[in-house]
């Protein structure tokens, strides 16, 4: 026995994920099986859509003689999709060659096929265990980022490879998320001006105060401050506290906050929410965080991928001094 | 601090492609990989102190093909050749930088060696008390509270600390959240319960869950919650066991996310953007510094106060430091109770 650190290898995830992988197999085989009684079988690919949390089987097929009809039935269970596509020309023919059974499984109608043309069958399944894919592949990204840099890793590696490669001829693992957590708070907290957290507080003293003396003076104060920001002249409708934060919300939108990330290397940009940090209560807060979801896909050429995110939080700091210089 | 080297995939004469992270938090996990030709026969030697770090994973790898001696990793063969990947944890150490060597050696059947060296940064926060003063006055002049003395801290490392000042029992002071927030919690929790309610009727297997998610937001919604171990793992594994049933049952998922939804939509009208905004603002300290529980409103009364309590800190992996302990006297002059808000017992220090 070799003193491995009581470090985890390979064959504990393989011993777990076998079982699964087993079943995902059989699927697969006995739809091959019952093709190659009529068809040549020129390729297979087993592809894992991670999101979706679905195995799907693509299978090239060619007729070995011409067809006289009938049609083929194939008991899988877990049958989310099925089509067929003839490749050359490229034609999808599903809804004249394949019916997808109710009570599960699915059948092939040879009438409307031709001889001599190769064919792509894809049939999808859902994957039984929801912690599956996990099971296979490791997947981190960085937490924290030094804060001269923000940069964020992301990597993702399989955690065995030698039984795909034995059970599986092509095996790919498409759109694997990521969700990067990207901090926003210092930027935001570092240009909003001071003038302009002293007008907040005041505001915000005003709503809450019900006494009509104070009131009254916070209302004085505010009205002061006014004057300050608009350089001692008269006070004119401008801009309220109030459509300059609507603006600021909107830079947090993921059409605009998206322009400041950039994902490279193996890895590329899906889509960005405002975070959800477990820590802050639901309240109608303001985004301390942003959570940007990218993507890689693994195969046996690919087994790990590499990645890194940057966050160009000066344009993001500029965008935020733009808006203040246009309100103040 | 020098300048780091962000190019991570060298594409030398052995090694196709190489992962190793020139950063990542203390007490975090971190990855390293190399991709191979796989025609080519290898061996690999990593040297990594292992009183620094820990080797948790190794994939594509036997036992039988694996050696480690102090701190090196001997592979002399692959179940699959072409690629190697680790899994590796770092400690969270006493400095809160810490830079750890990584010297990674291979050689090819052809007598080919290549020597990569490299040093990955640890880092941390690090929350350092200044000044605890242990007389403060409090003093109310008509409108204006002044405090003559703060509690002077500092994040002097370079990682988020997320911050939460837990006062004791001892105090003889009271901690509330902010009249609208208090609203806002007793409605939100409120709708919370019933809607959640009928959701444990309508799925009476998930009822274990449902309560453990129910306790789980109304701390987090109350600030009731404690930032310990026990509690996070407690309520992680909660929230795994929620993530399971959402998979199994997508018709569940939407009826809990209707009663978050709609506790939310009831409640929300007692918060207002500019209110939120200013919160939002006054809970961010310099530094990377986030007071959890900035807003919440300590009241003292007239005279002799004792204020004790301790800071507790966590940074974005989810590990917990050593709180910070505060006890001071604050004598408020004021005929009245003062009531102040937590951000302003402290003065952080760039």
């Amino acid at each position: 026995m070799v003193d491995v650190l009581g470090a985890i290898l390979s064959k504990e995830y393989k011993e777990c994920a076998t079982p699964t992988l087993m079943k995902i197999l059989e699927k697969g085989s006995k739809i091959i099986d019952k093709l190659k009684g009529d068809f040549s079988i020129e390729g297979q690919e087993l592809t894992f859509l991670c999101p979706e949390n679905c195995e799907k089987w693509s299978i090239v097929f060619l007729s070995k003689k011409g067809l006289l009809g009938g049609k083929q039935s194939f008991s899988v269970p877990s049958v989310r999709r099925v089509s067929v596509s003839s490749i050359i020309p490229l034609k999808d023919v599903t809804s004249k060659c394949v019916n997808v059974l109710p009570q599960g499984g699915f059948e092939i109608y040879y009438k409307n096929l031709e001889s001599n043309v190769p064919y792509l069958l894809e049939v999808e399944f859902d994957i039984e265990k929801p912690m599956f894919i996990d099971n296979l592949v490791y997947r981190k990204v960085q937490e924290d980022t030094l804060q001269e840099y923000r940069r964020y890793w992301m990597e993702a590696q399989l955690r065995f490879v030698d039984v795909f490669e034995k059970w599986f001829s092509n095996i790919r693992f498409k759109d694997l998320d990521f969700n990067v957590c990207v901090s926003t708070y210092e930027d935001v907290r570092t240009v909003i001006p001071a003038s302009f957290k002293r007008e907040l507080e005041v505001v915000v003293k005003w709503m809450s105060e019900t006494d009509r003396e104070r009131k009254s003076r916070l209302s004085m104060e505010h009205l002061r401050l006014l004057r300050a920001r608009r350089g001692g002249g008269e006070i004119k409708h401008g801009k309220s506290i109030l459509e300059l934060l609507q603006k600021l919300q909107d830079i947090f939108l993921p059409k605009t906050f998206q322009t400041f990330i950039k994902v490279e290397r193996d890895f590329y940009y899906h889509d960005c929410i405002r975070g959800a940090d477990y820590y802050a209560a639901p309240f109608p807060t303001w985004p301390k965080f942003m959570t940007v979801i990218t993507r890689t896909n693994l195969d046996l050429d690919k087994p790990a991928a590499e990645g890194f995110l940057d966050f160009n939080y000066q344009n993001f700091k500029s965008k935020i001094e733009e808006l203040f210089r246009s309100f103040l | 601090m020098k300048e780091l080297d962000f190019e991570k995939t060298e594409k030398p004469s052995i090694i196709r492609s190489l992962f190793l992270p020139d950063c990542a938090l203390q007490g975090s996990e971190f990855p390293i990989h190399l991709i191979w030709d796989k025609e080519r026969s290898i061996n690999i030697d990593i040297n990594i102190p292992f009183s620094l770090v820990k080797l948790k994973e190794i994939y594509n790898v036997d036992e039988k093909d694996l050696k480690i001696e102090k701190d090196v990793i001997h592979i002399t063969d692959f179940e699959s050749n072409g690629y190697v990947g680790f899994v590796f944890a770092s400690g969270i150490y006493n400095e809160d930088f810490v830079e750890v060597p990584i010297k990674i050696e291979i050689k090819d059947d052809k007598g080919n060696k290549q020597i990569i060296e490299r040093k990955i940064i640890f880092f941390r926060p690090h929350i350092v008390l200044h000044e605890a003063p242990t007389d403060v006055e409090l003093i109310q002049e008509e409108d204006q509270i002044s405090m003559n003395k703060k509690i002077c801290l500092k994040n002097e490392g370079k990682g988020a600390a997320l911050v939460y000042f837990k006062i004791s029992e001892e105090s003889n002071v009271i901690i509330k959240k902010p009249e609208e927030i208090e609203e806002f919690i007793e409605k939100f929790c409120s709708r919370f319960s019933d809607k959640l309610n009928d959701v444990k009727k309508t799925y009476p297997q998930y009822l274990e869950i449902l309560n453990g998610f129910e306790t789980f937001i109304i701390d987090l919604v109350k600030g009731t919650f404690t930032i310990s171990k026990e509690y996070i793992e407690e309520m992680m594994e909660i929230l795994n066991k929620l993530e399971k049933a959402f998979e199994e049952n997508e018709e569940f998922l939407k009826d809990v996310a209707d009663s978050i939804l709609s506790a939310y939509l009831s409640a929300v009208h007692i918060l207002t953007e500019i209110r939120s905004f200013f919160e939002y603002l006054k809970s961010l300290a310099e530094n990377k510094v986030i007071i959890l529980n900035a807003m919440s409103i300590i009241e003292f009364k007239p005279g002799l106060n004792l204020l004790k309590g301790r800071l507790l800190i966590q940074d974005l992996a989810g590990n917990i430091y050593e709180p910070i302990e505060i006890q001071t006297n604050v004598k408020v002059k004021s005929k009245k109770p003062i009531k102040i808000p937590v951000y302003d017992l402290f003065k952080w220090m760039v």
